[in-house]
């Protein structure tokens, strides 16, 4: 056993070894490079920097509107997502606890919603949008992603269902009607699952792109992945302005990957497997 | 008889013709509205109208300016994709996306899960390390990869020529035989860590049991890969192909961010092509018709899917 291990690790460390590189280096040559200035990155794109340069970041702030993008991101992202836990678990209860006419077909309805590819919607919904004066405001954006329930209905109805009978019968004796039911049983329970819903979809709004591109106008309002595109457009042969811009753009989502890794790995889980 | 007694309303497991309603309780669908209301709410308003307004359009030409001038027009928006040789390049295109990504993220992703899975020290370094980028958005790889491959600076260029080999050098994103297969590997290295995760949640599942009495049975590492785990991971791999062509027809932000279909058309997609068609040179009746092929293509998939839930279900 010993031995086939040593033979395996040979063979498959300089694999693993070789895929890390190529996932990391290009993110890391990102980092480092945007702490070069333009002429250094011209000189020799591999070096790495001789000195701490930080004027790119300064840039990226001042010239650039990046501290406001981050501020639209923030604000969409939480607003969107307490929405998404609230309206998703609401719904899932009322799924996982009352039988009534059509509450099959409804859920199947809603199961649509993880197959539909969010640029479908965009001609009509900017229409939508125009329709209801919400173009370039982040009410387009937060009620867009307020539609994207399905995900959050799908993983927490199987778990409210999954909740044994003997717990809701105990909080059913003590008199405990729905409201109490969900608010003080259901959700403390359902906590491991909210967390992982809740970094699920920070990730998606985060990182939604296809939105922002259609409904926001006004670059004052513009999320993070829009920002960038557009302060990297304006800037397209100042490299490290470009890599400062990009590295701002990943910290968020990859903190949070490395704080949450656990829920979001829950998360991929729970959307494919009982999607 | 016990479950009689029990109020209409509380009992989950009972169905519901097979209980009486209880005087002064609400029935069940009454109470539900309240918890149902919100979220079905905004589902309708910003996911479903837009998803209905999207096959209303394709009927329509329209310049998407004054609602008054919409004019409907049947199936000749339809017609004219068949006389539009960039669509069909576009169809072209998503569906050879789908095959050449699919097949090389199940493969990677079932390789590497294989090869996680042999409980080597660090392996959990490096799944986490293979996951990671798909937390990153399309938007930063895409532009992170533009400046990567740019022919005049860029990271790969110089390096074929420090190593020697710089008759290898290319234009490509710029080389339209180039382009795609690029847009391909960038969308592997970005999505197969999930997938790998999914294989390995399987792997997990597999009881040690089957492996010991491979073993005991004299079968070497390979057979035990061969004759046990693979035909196990049948299902799984079913799965992931069907998930990972449903996302692949996802495909927009790294073309838009990249190459923005070009160049002449070469990486443009059904996405790309509506997009251009609605807000650029204002077809919106149009573009609406070329998203109705891709959300067509989009439910036959999600249609398979469903119903081998339910087989599976049944087992």
């Amino acid at each position: 056993m010993q031995r086939s291990n040593t033979i395996k690790g040979l063979v498959l460390y300089p694999v693993f070894l070789l895929l890390a590189a190529a996932i990391l280096y290009p993110l890391v040559w990102m980092i480092y490079s945007s702490f070069k200035d333009n002429p250094a990155i011209f000189a020799n794109v591999f070096a790495l920097p001789s000195s701490l340069y930080l004027g790119n970041y300064v840039t990226v702030f001042t010239e650039g509107a990046m501290g406001l993008y981050f501020r639209n991101s923030l604000l969409i992202s939480v607003v969107s997502v307490a929405g998404l836990l609230v309206f998703s678990s609401l719904a899932a209860y009322a799924f996982a606890t009352f039988r009534f006419r059509g509450s099959t077909p409804l859920f199947m309805i809603l199961l649509l919603g993880l197959m539909v590819p969010p640029q479908a919607l965009i001609i009509s919904g900017f229409k939508l949008m125009s329709i209801l004066n919400l173009l370039d405001t982040y009410w387009a954006l937060i009620f867009t992603y307020f539609g994207w329930t399905s995900f959050g209905i799908l993983v927490l109805r199987n778990f409210f269902q999954a909740v044994p009978r003997d717990v809701k019968d105990a909080a059913r004796v003590d008199g405990a009607g729905h409201w109490q039911m969900f608010s003080q049983i259901m959700l403390p329970l359902a906590r491991p699952s909210l967390s992982t819903i809740a970094i699920f979809y920070f990730m998606w709004v985060w990182n939604e792109f296809i939105y922002p591109l259609v409904y926001m106008q006004t670059p004052e309002k513009y999320t993070i992945p829009l920002g960038v595109l557009f302060f990297n457009g304006r800037y397209t042969i100042e490299w490290g302005l470009q890599m400062a811009a990009l590295a701002v753009a990943t910290v968020v989502p990859l903190l949070v990957y490395y704080v949450f890794q656990k829920q979001f790995i829950r998360g991929i889980l729970a959307g494919a497997l009982k999607g | 008889m016990a479950t009689e007694t029990i109020p209409a309303t509380r009992s989950a497991a009972a169905g519901a013709a097979a209980r009486p309603r209880v005087a002064g309780l609400a029935p069940e669908w009454l109470l539900a509205i309240p918890f149902l209301a919100p979220a079905l709410f905004f589902y309708a308003v910003f996911l479903l109208a837009p998803l209905l307004g999207t096959l209303a359009l394709s009927v329509t030409d329209w310049s998407g300016f004054n609602i008054a001038d919409i004019e409907f027009v049947g199936l000749d928006n339809f017609r004219a994709l068949g006389a539009d040789s960039v669509f069909w390049q576009s169809l072209q295109h998503n569906l050879f996306f789908l095959v050449g990504s699919v097949i090389l993220k199940t493969t990677v992703a079932l390789a590497l899960a294989l090869a996680l899975d042999q409980n080597l020290p660090f392996s959990n370094v490096f799944r986490g390390v293979y996951l990671m980028p798909t937390v990153i958005s399309l938007v930063v790889v895409g532009i992170v990869f533009t400046l990567v491959l740019s022919p005049s600076l860029g990271l790969i260029n110089p390096f074929l020529e420090a190593i020697g080999l710089g008759q290898l050098a290319g234009a490509w994103l710029g080389d339209p035989d180039l382009a795609l297969p690029i847009v391909i590997a960038i969308d592997v290295w970005h999505g197969f860590g999930l997938y790998m995760f999914l294989f390995i949640s399987r792997l997990i599942a597999i009881p040690q049991d089957l492996h010991d009495a491979a073993f005991v049975d004299g079968a070497n590492g390979w057979q035990d890969i061969l004759h046990i785990t693979l035909p196990l991971m049948k299902s799984m791999v079913a799965m992931v192909i069907l998930l990972a062509s449903i996302e692949a027809l996802k495909l927009f932000s790294i073309v838009y961010v990249m190459t923005k279909g070009g160049p002449n058309h070469a990486t443009e997609v059904l996405s790309t092509w509506a997009y251009f068609q609605a807000f650029t040179a204002n077809n919106v009746g149009y573009g609406s018709a070329i998203l109705v092929v891709l959300l067509a293509i989009t439910f036959v998939l999600a249609y398979i899917q469903v119903t081998r839930f339910q087989v599976q279900e049944e087992i």
